[in-house]
C-alpha cells in the first residue's frame, strides 16, 4: 500500500504545480503598473500625480509656433490633443509617459514630431498648484471610440500606480465618428471649457 | 495518506529534521535580507528618511561643511503679472555655508535643498521666469560644487521655489546629500 500511496502523492504533487505554472499570473503583470481607473472631468488619484483629463480634440493638422516660427504639421491619420489639469501629490515631479491606448489595443505614445516645444516638454509639476497641460498623439482614424488615455511619472511603471481614463466625452457626430477639426493651433492657450 | 518517511526509525534524522525545518525561519529572513541589502542601502542613499532638526539660527555639519539657515523670502519684484500660475509665490531660502572639506564634489553629491510643509509636501527647486539674477558670488547648491572652496571659506546658497501662497508661512527647508542620507537636515524657521 505505501508504494501506491507515494506514488498517488507524486502524481497529485505534479498536476498542482502543473496547474498553479498555467494559471499563475506571469512575472511581467504581477510586478506591473498599479491601476488607477478613471473617467473624463473627473480627478483621477495617483501615487505621485492627480489629474483631470478635461478635453480631448480631434484635428487633420497641428500647428504651432516654434523659435518665432509658425510650422504645421500634416498627417495620414488623427492628430489627437489630450488637455489634462495636472497636480503633484506630496513632492515636486514630473510625468514621463502619456499613452493612448486604441480600442484594438493599439498604443501611441506621445508625438516627437514637434521637437523641442516647451509646452511639450515632460511638465514639472507641483503640489498645490495644478497645470494645464496637453499631450498630442497622431493615431489612426479608427482608434478613437473605446480609446483610454494612460498616464504615468515613470516610463515604464513597476509596482507604481498609472492612470487610465477612458476617453468618452469628445465633440462628436450622431454616428459616433470624432468632430475632426481642419487644424488645431498648440499656440493658443489652452481652451477653458469643455464639451 | 502515510508518507514512508514519517516511519522512519532513526531518531537522530527525525530530529535533524525538525531542526532544519525550525531554521528555515532564520533563513529565510536572512536569504531575503541578503539579497535585498544593496537595493534598501540605495534607496536609503536617494531618499531623505531620517531628520536632523536643527533649531533657528544653529549650524549643522552635513557633508563636511557647517550649514546655517538664513531666511526664506518671498519675492515680489521683477514679475509680469499673469506669468505665474494663479495663488502662486516664487520664494528663495537663502544659506550660509562654512566649507569644511573641500572636497565638494564627492561629498556633495546629489545635494537636494527642498521645502517642507506641516503636512508634509515637499517642493523642489524651479525656475522662474523673470526673476532678477543673483548677485555675484551666490550660487545654487549643484553649482557651489563647480564653483568649488577652500577649507575655511563662507558662501552663500540660494534655492528658488514656486509654492503655493497659504503654505508659505509653514515651509521648512530640508537638505540632502547622498554622502550623508539616510540623514538629512530640516532647519526650524527663524523667529
Amino acid at each position: 500500500m505505501r508504494p501506491l500511496g507515494n506514488i498517488l502523492v507524486v502524481c497529485l504533487a505534479v498536476i498542482v504545480l502543473y496547474a498553479m505554472q498555467q494559471t499563475k499570473p506571469h512575472y511581467e503583470d504581477l510586478t506591473g503598473p498599479i491601476p488607477a481607473y478613471g473617467k473624463m472631468h473627473e480627478t483621477v488619484h495617483t501615487r505621485l500625480v492627480d489629474l483631470r483629463l478635461d478635453q480631448v480634440d480631434f484635428s487633420r493638422e497641428l500647428a504651432f509656433t516654434q523659435y518665432g516660427q509658425r510650422k504645421t504639421l500634416t498627417t495620414s491619420g488623427l492628430w489627437a490633443v489630450a488637455t489634462t489639469e495636472l497636480a503633484a501629490t506630496t513632492a515636486s515631479t514630473t510625468v514621463a509617459a502619456a499613452t493612448w491606448v486604441g480600442p484594438t489595443g493599439l498604443h501611441y505614445e506621445k508625438t516627437d514630431r514637434i521637437g523641442t516645444l516647451s509646452s511639450q516638454m515632460p511638465p514639472m509639476l507641483d503640489p498645490g498648484m495644478p497645470r494645464k497641460v496637453r499631450f498630442v498623439f497622431e493615431i489612426l482614424p479608427d482608434q478613437v471610440n473605446g480609446a483610454t488615455f494612460t498616464l504615468s511619472s515613470r516610463m515604464a511603471p513597476r509596482l507604481d500606480s498609472e492612470a487610465r481614463i477612458a476617453i468618452d466625452d469628445f465633440r462628436k457626430f450622431n454616428d459616433g465618428q470624432p468632430l475632426i477639426a481642419d487644424s488645431y493651433d498648440l499656440a493658443k492657450p489652452v481652451p477653458v471649457s469643455g464639451n | 495518506m502515510t508518507l514512508a518517511l514519517d516511519e522512519t526509525p532513526d531518531l537522530s534524522e527525525r530530529r535533524w529534521r525538525r531542526r532544519s525545518l525550525w531554521a528555515l525561519m532564520l533563513l529565510i529572513p536572512l536569504a531575503l535580507f541578503v539579497v535585498s541589502y544593496s537595493d534598501v542601502k540605495e534607496m536609503g542613499k536617494s531618499n531623505n528618511v531620517v531628520p536632523i532638526d536643527v533649531a533657528a539660527g544653529q549650524s549643522a555639519r552635513y557633508g563636511g561643511s557647517d550649514w546655517q539657515f538664513i531666511e526664506l523670502r518671498t519675492v515680489t519684484e521683477g514679475l509680469k503679472p499673469g506669468a505665474l500660475p494663479k495663488n502662486a509665490v516664487p520664494v528663495i531660502a537663502r544659506f550660509m555655508v562654512e566649507i569644511g572639506d573641500p572636497d565638494l564634489k564627492n561629498l556633495w553629491l546629489m545635494c537636494s535643498i527642498r521645502l517642507v510643509d506641516a503636512t508634509g509636501r515637499s517642493w523642489s527647486p524651479a525656475s522662474v521666469p523673470g526673476l532678477p539674477r543673483p548677485a555675484e558670488g551666490i550660487e545654487t547648491c549643484t553649482s557651489t560644487i563647480f564653483a568649488g572652496g577652500s577649507q575655511g571659506m563662507r558662501r552663500v546658497v540660494e534655492e528658488t521655489y514656486l509654492v503655493p501662497a497659504n503654505v508659505v508661512g509653514e515651509l521648512r527647508p530640508t537638505i540632502g546629500m547622498r554622502s550623508e542620507r539616510p540623514y538629512y537636515l530640516r532647519f526650524a524657521r527663524p523667529q
